[in-house]
């Protein structure tokens, strides 16, 4: 830096001034001088000095699960891009499904340097959550709500009671759900299992746990195709089935195919995130969007206020979540006649 | 950094190597200096350990965009393997823009050790920033320095062929330009003629007697994703010129021509043979299940972190060198009908 004052015959102050764009007051000739002499000399900005000259450094963690499911994956780019439009620079961090690194992702201390976590929780539960101190402003997007921490939380609950309602006005009366439980013969816990139980028994359907059932991992297709098997084998007799999300529908679907079902006259399907793989199975499937781009906004506004120094209490915004209907889930009368 | 010292009862010094994690420090003082910083929820200054090393511990990676499948499994490839190596990564999706790419070298070229660019684009010539370590994956050019990881397309093509051909298909269409072409996707700008021709699997149609027709290439003029699939299927079908087999440049254009096949009655793989490329994990789950080609996407990570890791440690130097990770073509429904292993 010293050199490149000497060069533009100014103070080194001066060129500090004009390479972080501080001191707006600088003579547009001398700023030029600066400019010349920065790139004559081929100098450049150590980010390093800098983030321990302000204590900030621009960068911002997003972790994610992983990539694999299409859901995160597309999370992770509308948030990457949304903390690039404010200037920050994102390093993306997967959690690979693992608790410690979930909870490494809250703390806020895994990655070097960050001003900021934005952090989609998936095996992380809010118990455990809330026993974390985060070290940066965190921002949770997704999950259940957690106490002390600024949440973006999915419309879930209405996704799910507008589906299955979707599906119950469809004619459909057994209507099974493919989901994941924490352990083994329980019941699913969450509110897309809330939103199912409460849109059946508010049309006076008893709730029959025989018609719920399980995959080993609710992020994979192979899931959706093990939970149907699994259904298929138990000879419960089912009309419509309202998956978790759209990884395991496509799974489901290629299951019933392999056995026989037709879709959607023996069977409805729906899914749920409305991932662009939807639109295009045999036949197109039925989801529920969350509004991606709404949670992400809101996830980064959120952060955006904490960074820029926001000590309010925490806050949570609720996002909304719109039905998607295609041909999985037409009505049987209607189905007869196929997309064109 | 005084605060913890005072709390745990050492020297500065001492905490200096718990955090830094020296060997020889007794465990029962390491304890005491971890319980003190968890007290103080210490944190260690990593600007003052950058500017020490002059290493940030953080690779970029430019990818055209995480939504399209392959990408983020080649993504999460990659950012796995580097965690493996005790790297950290920043993605930034460049939508195929050369503009994007080159800010990444400039833009970030002092936050980040090293760069991976995925698929860039023909106007990447030079680089902004030659001491920057850069390793291409599949890309189209050279660029001058950078190290090159691809994936065998034209092993994999005739093979694909080959496949085809002992299958008894005889009139072979393809959507999208051949993978021998690379993979860069067609965006608006202006470097955006579409390719039109695939020109890699002419060669080996010729070479088994096959008669090339140029009525039987879809170019696609946009995303290689479902919907461009769709929408050459439907021009594919309206030619009316009969074709027993097509060959997509990915599985995403063959996912969304198969929506369209199916919707119109024709069997698959009875009346038409469809082949992807890249292996996504949708292939497996669609009916009829997806004939593809496995890029190798693990092998490619590895390839490319360990040029990375060599050029970073200056174990290599000099010339770049180019790596190529074998193909397998994996034989599913979608060409040899139901019951395919």
């Amino acid at each position: 830096m010293a050199d490149v004052a000497a060069a533009a015959g100014v103070s080194p102050k001066t060129v500090s001034n004009v390479i972080r764009g501080t001191y707006p007051y600088i003579r547009d000739e001398t700023k030029h001088a600066v400019l010349r002499a920065v790139d004559a000399l081929g100098y450049e900005v150590n980010p390093a000095g800098r983030g321990l000259a302000s204590g900030r450094t621009g960068r911002v963690t997003i972790a994610v699960p992983n990539l694999y499911q299409p859901y995160f994956a597309e999370i992770a780019e509308r948030l990457i891009q949304a903390c690039e439009e404010l200037g920050w620079t994102p390093v993306l961090r997967l959690t690979h499904d693992r608790l410690d690194l979930e909870i490494a992702a809250a703390a806020g201390d895994w990655t070097r340097d960050v001003d900021g976590v934005i952090y989609c929780p998936h095996v992380l539960s809010p118990q455990v959550a809330a026993q974390i101190l985060p070290v940066v402003p965190l921002v949770q997007l997704g999950g259940a709500p957690v106490a002390d921490v600024d949440a973006v939380i999915m419309g879930e609950y209405e996704g799910a009671r507008a589906m299955t309602e979707h599906l119950l006005d469809g004619g459909r009366t057994r209507i099974a759900m493919l989901g994941a439980s924490p352990s083994s013969g329980t019941l699913p816990v969450g509110e897309r299992f809330s939103g199912y139980r409460t849109a059946i028994e508010a049309r006076g359907i008893a709730f029959d746990p025989a018609l719920v059932v399980c995959g080993t991992d609710w992020d994979r297709r192979a899931s959706g195709y093990e939970a149907m098997v699994g259904l298929l084998r138990s000879s419960v007799a089912f009309d419509a089935v309202f998956c978790v999300n759209d990884a395991m529908a496509i799974g489901a679907l290629r299951a019933m195919r392999s056995h026989g079902v037709r879709i959607p006259d023996d069977v409805a399907l729906s899914g749920f995130d409305d991932t662009e793989e939807a639109e295009f199975t045999t036949p197109a499937l039925s989801s529920v969007s969350p509004e991606q781009q709404e949670m992400v906004n809101s996830a980064v506004r959120m952060l955006a206020a904490r960074i820029g120094g926001y000590a309010g209490p925490p806050r949570s915004a609720r996002t909304a979540a719109h039905l998607v209907i295609r041909d999985s889930t037409r009505c049987r009368a209607r189905s007869a006649e196929k997309d064109r | 950094m005084r605060d913890v010292a005072q709390r745990a009862g050492v020297s500065l010094k001492t905490v200096s190597r718990v955090v830094n994690g020296h060997a020889h420090i007794r465990p029962e003082v390491v304890e005491r200096v971890r319980a003190a910083i968890a007290d103080l929820r210490y944190r260690p200054n990593e600007s003052a350990r950058t500017l020490r090393t002059g290493r940030t511990g953080v690779i970029g990676i430019g990818v055209p965009e995480l939504r399209q499948p392959y990408f983020a499994t080649l993504v999460e490839a990659l950012v796995t393997e580097a965690e493996v190596r005790g790297l950290a990564a920043v993605v930034e999706p460049t939508r195929g823009v050369d503009e994007r790419e080159r800010s990444l070298m400039t833009r970030h070229g002092t936050a980040i050790d090293a760069l991976v660019l995925i698929a860039p684009g023909p106007g990447l010539h030079n680089r902004p920033r030659a001491e920057l370590p850069l390793v291409l994956l599949h890309s189209a050019s050279d660029v001058d320095g950078a190290d090159r990881v691809d994936d065998a397309a034209h092993a994999a093509l005739a093979q694909v062929v080959g496949h085809l051909v002992v299958t008894g298909r005889r009139r072979i269409a393809t959507i999208g330009p051949d993978r021998a072409q690379g993979l860069r996707q067609q965006r608006s700008g202006p470097n955006s003629e579409p390719m039109t021709r695939a020109v890699g699997i002419s060669r080996f149609l010729e070479r088994n007697d096959l008669v090339r027709d140029e009525r039987l290439f879809i170019p696609v003029v946009h995303r290689w994703d479902r919907r461009s699939g769709a929408r050459a299927m439907t021009e594919l079908l309206e030619r009316e010129i009969p074709f027993d087999a097509v060959v997509c440049a990915n599985d995403e254009l063959a996912l969304g021509a198969m929506h369209v096949l199916w919707a119109r009655g024709v069997r698959l793989p009875d009346d038409v043979a469809l082949v992807g490329y890249d292996n996504i994990d949708d292939g497996r789950w669609s009916t009829p299940t997806l004939t593809t080609v496995d890029p190798g996407v693990d092998t490619m990570a590895r390839m490319a972190l360990g040029l990375l890791e060599a050029r970073l440690s200056g174990s290599v130097a000099g010339q770049p060198e180019r790596l190529v990770s074998p193909c397998e073509l994996v034989m599913r429904e979608s060409t040899l009908g139901r019951g395919a292993p």
